[in-house]
């Protein structure tokens, strides 16, 4: 594997993790369980953190390797191609996320204000997700000799 | 020009002009109606933007045996990411800017959503034509 394909497995390991943690931590919040406050905010931001810092930190994570060519005319355009793919299907997803509450409660009705920041949130996710499966997609159409 | 740049210009243009319109009729309704219906019939003058759509029928296919070549290629695909990537940075903006305004536990007006990804969807494009613009410009006049 490549620097983008091993940085591409990590983002979707790191996004697997978030979304099983982050199940767990909103069941926790619901639940019975006595947890003081300072400490339920901790666990937001920790559960945040677990999904934000292995991404943000994976060029250093996997560093280039000094004397060798880490990034090719055939790895930029996988890139781009990966990059335009992303942002469509973010537009399918916001256009689907805005539109389904106001068909669901009407012109008239009103929804959380929160529900800005998790549209916002699911977006980020499809984007990386898109992105990543689509970099591993395009190299393994192309064999071996990207290795 | 070639018609990628006469296309990028009128977009400018239609998408300036619908602003303006906008402002101008928020401005004359903000004293005469409410706020949120001033707001929405301002952004209802927005539906300007949609003129930009006539470019192809305005502007005919360039002269010539090679009207679209790699470098119309490469830049339609750089402007396409710039566009992309602001539309993005429109809507993360917008849906902070309400959730820190309303405020966590409180709830908005749900034809406010459709409002906020057609704003980034018209800065895309808006974006997506100053890219085409500023990257041409760099070549020269060839």
């Amino acid at each position: 594997m490549n620097r983008a394909q091993k940085i591409a497995w990590l983002n979707l390991t790191t996004i697997t993790i978030f979304i099983i943690l982050s199940g767990v931590v909103a069941w926790v919040l619901t639940s019975n369980i006595q947890i003081p406050q300072p400490y339920r905010e901790l666990l937001i931001v920790a559960t945040i953190a677990v999904l934000m810092l292995p991404m943000k930190f994976a060029r250093l994570i996997f560093r280039k390797k000094p004397g060798q060519i880490s990034h090719d005319e055939r790895d930029e355009l996988i890139r781009k191609k990966a990059t335009l793919i992303a942002y469509t299907i973010f537009w399918f997803f916001l256009v689907a996320a805005c539109m389904t509450p106001f068909f669901l409660a009407g012109p008239n009705g009103s929804v959380p204000s929160a529900l800005t920041v998790w549209i916002l949130l699911g977006g980020f996710l499809i984007l990386k997700v898109s992105a990543s499966v689509t970099i591993l997609i395009l190299y393994s159409l192309g064999g071996k000799e990207n290795e | 020009m070639n018609r990628a740049q006469k296309a990028a210009w009128w977009v400018v243009v239609t998408t300036l002009l619908a602003l303006t319109v906008s402002l101008i009729v928020f401005c004359i309704l903000y004293t005469k109606v409410e706020f949120a219906r001033a707001m929405r019939l301002g952004f209802a003058c927005m539906g300007l933007v949609g003129l930009s759509g006539l470019a192809p029928i305005i502007f005919k296919k360039d002269k010539g045996k090679v009207k679209f070549d790699e470098r119309d290629k490469i830049i339609n695909i750089k402007a396409g990411r710039a566009g992309f990537g602001v539309s993005y940075g429109v809507f993360g903006l917008l849906s902070m800017t309400i959730w820190g305004i309303v405020g966590a536990g409180n709830t908005i007006n749900v034809d406010i959503l459709p409002l906020v990804w057609v704003a980034a969807f018209i800065s895309t494009f808006f974006t997506h034509s100053v890219a085409t613009l500023i990257l041409y410009g760099r070549g020269g006049e060839r």
